[in-house]
């Protein structure tokens, strides 16, 4: 095939027409990209440090920001400390240590004896003091050679800071070193035992660690430092107690919702842009509200056990004064208020019907299905479509003599040219079924006249189905075996911090089987052997030469 | 152009600033720049750089980038002109015609073509704006499932020979931008430490300014107090360093070995100063244009803030550059496709940047369609060349900046820099990778000819004569560093690459 006029004469015989159809799921990576140690997130920093010093008000953290290196999370294992980096922990770790020693309700709290007041027969008040606070610093007990260290650094104190206050001096040094060690700013497992199945399981204090960084952004809380200091948190059983103890905590609330931010792009909305004479309706704020308005609605379902089905298909949305018009509900409740509406049957349904999502993938004038069909392509059904070829975004439409009304028309024209269908056969007929959706979400029945065409097909779960319209689309995506095995693998990556692996198959193929509540997901994942051990390969046999 | 000169002879810290053996202290001098802002200075006659082995002795050279997205008006941007001197006719009606003050300090390279190439003519992977940012500092190809460069930028290299630090882990450049991130592959970055690990800029100007203000970590106000703190200091790194040895012990990967020694070699350096002498640098303007956006990120990615985020970023750039805080900045406006709606400085447009740049006044049509009423209206080339000019004012305000310092060797900063002003494609509406719009402002110190449009390969959308890929080695090398090649090893796959330099451009 020749290529399309007009693409500036690049090359683009390397098009490989012959791609398989539809395109293949993403492919797990042959090895887990595991790590014994992985550095906390600025966030998990902030939070670390306020749960240990027990401050309330948010540090203004200047951390350089990190790059996700095209990992779709947040959660990335991966993080790295360089020359920026660095120094800046150091600044703020001293800048905490000063404060420790100075403020009068941090020092109370962080520092479980009277310095001026030993009890005989107790180990003094500077030894107290690192072995409670170091715990917690790192995690789990220091050693009896980590404590001998630290107490000499703290016997250094007076001699180099010389402020007259012994205690505080050596405090402040044993703080700046416990906040610069690596096993504070990292998540560190030196388990090296290996069990019968050569899995190196993870000791009960690192359990505590995995756990609280995963479901609260932060360092254990009393009752996982109890339990590990039990020994309760090793086996499947004890570990799913303990999460599903966290799961009401807000923390964790906040924690799913970020996941599914991420999963269903909410930063999108950002680039939510409508040309404001075209469209009177829409509120100020827009992206706020919309934001706001999906934030709510992923609440909802989580709160009332969903998972995958109910974010797809639940027929409510929730609306403000400002959203109303766009849902064609009058509005209710209070300015600034969101309440929920509920739609009968035959109206909205799940996330893709509602305005975040549908104004997300729109121009200022006119939709965009080519993205609303690449979101589901891509993130819901977790296939991979290669890159644009060279000069397709400047590739115009070739002449015709049809009639070009309405958008499907414009785009079913344009992609239909030359090898273009090799992709947009795969991607346009989902993005068609929400034709009946303006570029603001809005419903509508016509477009410049025009009766709008929201039906199509795809293959589904290896079967050509079609579709008269969104409903039926997301009914089907949300049975689909596609679907649920895409979700449950982008919990994998979350939850691991990593690319999905073959490792993870077994635990993949368990959480896919059925449409399952978001908590019971959360469950299976700390139970998988992938959460609580290491693969043999972390024994250290000797790895092959690079 | 003012020199450094002190305000008060009667200050001792300015007496010791006049005496011919000036002692280095960590005291703050307050000095005025061009326009009367307070600015404390290095006196940079008495530094001596931690390692003075890229450098040419004497003057301290820097490197520095200035980015734009989307391409220009191909059009109106170039030199109007025969090419050889530059008269201030040349860049009157052009984009650049804010240059003019700095003309004879300005090199115009022509003809030069992204090496390895877009448009799918070099293996790689990424879209077209993928590539163009991916490739434009690297010289790499992308990776396909990722986009992200598969090997470190020119920023990057050289701060690892040039800046301040110990071997093996100088300081970073300053990486900042305007803009707000998207994290779709590569579209994000143009820096990167290696294949694959992009450096994130930081487009917080507060989080730039206050970490570029504790550099200078050695404090106290008499040589005992900070003497006991470098003390206090190497004591814990003692013991951090104790802590580090253990986890070595525990059977890591090699990735995990490489996390932790990278991780150690940013910290082991208990000194932190500027260049050896610990001076601070201050802008109070700087300061207090930048305290909006203390702990408000999303401030400073609000499309308003745009101009307003842009002019602090250049000022800390020039600060930056000029105190010695680092050697290399780069700055770069929004990302790969991306750019703001602009409304300020006289525009008001309805339509992003990147739009605009598709001759989309109307955003919703493809291509050059006369369908549908999607013809290009007259105005869009006109929009992007206002664009243009609002970009290339930045720069003019960045140059003055850097020319306004004058530093003990005669030479202002900005002419022992060299700043590279490039886009990311030239004609953006094309997708081009060719005939890319570059400047090189400032000559390093001597080594670039200056006032100068200078034709290095054939103009027009060819790929076939000067690969970009020599122009970085050429900046490499005028940086103190012996190089043959910068980029994809040859033979890998950019067929139009090429080694040396290019002689033509130096004096």
């Amino acid at each position: 095939m020749s290529p399309p006029a007009d693409t500036g004469g690049y090359d683009t015989s390397g098009i490989d027409t012959s791609l398989p159809q539809p395109f293949p799921r993403r492919q797990p990576q042959d090895t887990a990209a595991e790590t014994r140690v992985t550095r906390l997130s600025h966030a998990q920093y902030q939070h670390t440090v306020q749960d240990l010093f027990g401050i309330r008000d948010s540090l203004d953290l200047t951390f350089a920001p990190d790059a996700l290196n095209g990992f779709g999370f947040d959660t990335s294992n991966d993080f790295r400390v360089d020359t920026r980096l660095g120094p800046q922990y150091r600044a703020m770790a001293e800048t905490l240590a000063q404060r420790a020693v100075t403020d009068a309700a941090i020092f109370a709290r962080i520092v479980p004896c009277d310095p001026a007041a030993p009890v005989a027969g107790s180990p003094d008040c500077a030894a107290q003091f690192l072995n409670t606070f170091g715990e917690r610093a790192f995690r789990r007990p220091l050693s009896g050679e980590e404590a001998q260290a630290f107490r000499q650094l703290f016997d250094l104190g007076a001699q180099l800071l010389q402020s007259g206050d012994p205690f505080r001096d050596g405090m402040q040094l044993a703080l700046e070193a416990l906040l610069q060690s690596p096993q504070f700013l990292y998540r560190t497992d030196a388990s090296v035992q290996q069990g019968p199945d050569g899995r190196v399981a993870l000791s009960d204090w690192e359990v505590a660690s995995r756990l609280s960084y995963f479901l609260y952004d932060s360092m254990p809380d009393a009752e996982l430092f109890d339990a590990a200091r039990g020994g309760r948190l090793h086996t499947a059983d004890q570990i799913e107690a303990e999460a599903r103890r966290m799961l009401n905590h807000p923390r964790v609330l906040a924690k799913l919702g970020s996941f599914h931010e991420q999963v269903w792009q909410f930063g999108r909305f950002s680039r939510i842009s409508p040309d404001r004479a075209t469209y009177p309706n829409v509120p100020s704020n827009f992206v706020a509200r919309v934001s706001e308005s999906a934030k709510q609605f992923v609440g909802d379902v989580l709160a009332s056990g969903g998972g995958l089905e109910e974010l797809l298909t639940a027929p409510f949305a929730y609306v403000d004064d400002g959203l109303a018009p766009l849902y064609g509900v009058p509005a209710a409740g209070q300015a600034g208020a969101f309440a929920r509406v509920d739609f009968q049957n035959g109206g909205r349904q799940g996330l893709l019907m509602q305005v975040g999502y549908l104004a997300s993938n729109s121009y200022a004038i006119k939709t965009d299905p080519i993205h609303r069909g690449l979101f589901v392509i891509r993130n819901v059904l977790c296939r991979q479509i290669p890159d644009p070829p060279p000069g397709a975004a400047t590739t115009p439409p070739p002449p015709t003599d049809q009639p070009i009304v309405t958008t499907r028309d414009e785009i079913s024209l344009l992609t239909g040219q030359s090898f273009c269908p090799t992709c947009h056969s795969n991607i346009n007929p989902p993005g068609f079924a929400f034709e009946g959706f303006d570029a603001v979400g809005q419903k509508r029945e016509t477009e410049n006249g025009a009766a709008v065409d929201t039906a199509s097909e795809m293959v589904l779960d290896g079967q050509r189905v079609s579709f008269s319209g969104p409903n039926e689309l997301v009914e089907l995506l949300a049975r689909s075996e596609e679907a649920h095995s895409c979700y449950v693998s982008r919990w994998i990556e979350f939850a691991y911090g990593r690319p999905l692996a073959l490792d993870d198959v077994g635990t993949w193929d368990t959480l896919s089987e059925r449409s399952l509540p978001v908590a019971d997901i959360v469950a299976a994942l700390v139970r998988s052997p992938e959460f609580w051990s290491l693969p043999a390969s972390a024994t250290g046999v000797a790895e092959a030469a690079p | 152009m003012k020199t450094l000169t002190p305000t008060t002879a009667a200050d001792p810290r300015t007496t010791q600033m006049m005496h011919p053996t000036f002692k280095p202290v960590s005291r703050r001098h307050f000095l005025r720049g061009l326009g009367g802002v307070a600015v404390g200075l290095p006196f940079l006659e008495a530094l001596a750089p931690r390692s003075a082995q890229a450098q040419t002795a004497g003057a301290i050279q820097r490197f520095g980038v200035f980015m734009g997205c989307n391409g220009v008006d191909m059009g109106r941007w170039f030199p109007n002109g025969a090419y050889g001197a530059l008269t201030d006719q040349h860049l009157l009606g052009t984009a650049n015609e804010a240059l003019i003050p700095f003309r004879n300090k300005l090199l115009f390279p022509r003809g030069v073509h992204m090496a390895p190439r877009g448009g799918g003519r070099d293996p790689g992977g990424g879209d077209d704006h993928g590539r163009c940012m991916a490739h434009k500092l690297t010289a790499f190809p992308a990776a396909p499932d990722t986009g992200l460069a598969q090997g470190p930028s020119i920023d990057y290299v050289l701060s690892q020979a040039i800046n301040p630090g110990p071997a093996g882990a100088r300081r970073q450049p300053l990486n900042l931008w305007v803009g707000r991130p998207g994290n779709s592959g590569g579209l994000d970055y143009i820096s990167y430490r290696a294949a694959g690990q992009a450096i994130q800029a930081v487009n917080n100007p507060w989080d730039a300014y206050a970490n570029l203000m504790s550099l200078n970590t050695v404090t106290g106000d008499s040589d005992e107090a900070r003497a006991r703190i470098l003390q206090k200091r190497q004591s814990v790194l003692d013991l951090v360093q104790t802590q580090f040895d253990r986890l070595k012990r525990l059977p890591l990967s090699t990735s995990d070995r490489q996390k932790l020694d990278m991780h150690f070699t940013a910290v082991r350096e208990v000194e932190v100063t500027v260049s050896g002498t610990g001076l601070a640098c201050l802008d109070p303007d700087i300061q207090t244009r930048a305290t909006p956006y203390q702990g408000n990120l999303a401030l400073a990615v609000e499309e308003a803030q745009y101009p307003s985020v842009a002019d602090v970023q250049v000022d800390m750039f020039a600060l930056a550059l000029a105190c010695d805080m680092t050697r290399v900045a780069t700055l770069h406006f929004d990302r790969g496709s991306g750019g703001p709606t602009f409304k300020w400085d006289g525009m008001n447009h309805e339509y992003n940047h990147h739009k605009l740049s598709h001759g989309k006044v109307r955003d919703d049509c493809f291509g050059d369609s006369e369908a549908n009423g999607c013809s290009n209206v007259a105005g869009f080339i006109d929009m992007i060349h206002d664009i243009d000019r609002w970009h290339q004012r930045k720069f003019a305000r960045l140059l003055e900046k850097l020319n306004s310092y004058v530093e003990a060797d005669g030479r202002t900063v900005l002419d022992n820099s060299a700043i590279l002003y490039t886009n990311e494609m030239s004609d953006g509406k094309l997708h081009s990778f060719m005939d890319l719009p570059l400047i090189i402002a400032g000559s390093a110190g001597g080594r670039f000819r200056q006032n100068l449009y200078f034709p290095l390969g054939p103009e027009g959308q060819v790929d076939t004569s000067a690969p970009h890929n020599r122009l970085l080695n050429t900046i490499v090398n005028v940086m103190g560093i012996q190089s043959d090649w910068f980029g994809l090893p040859e033979g890998m796959g950019g067929a139009t690459m090429q080694g040396g330099i290019y002689e033509q451009l130096l004096v």
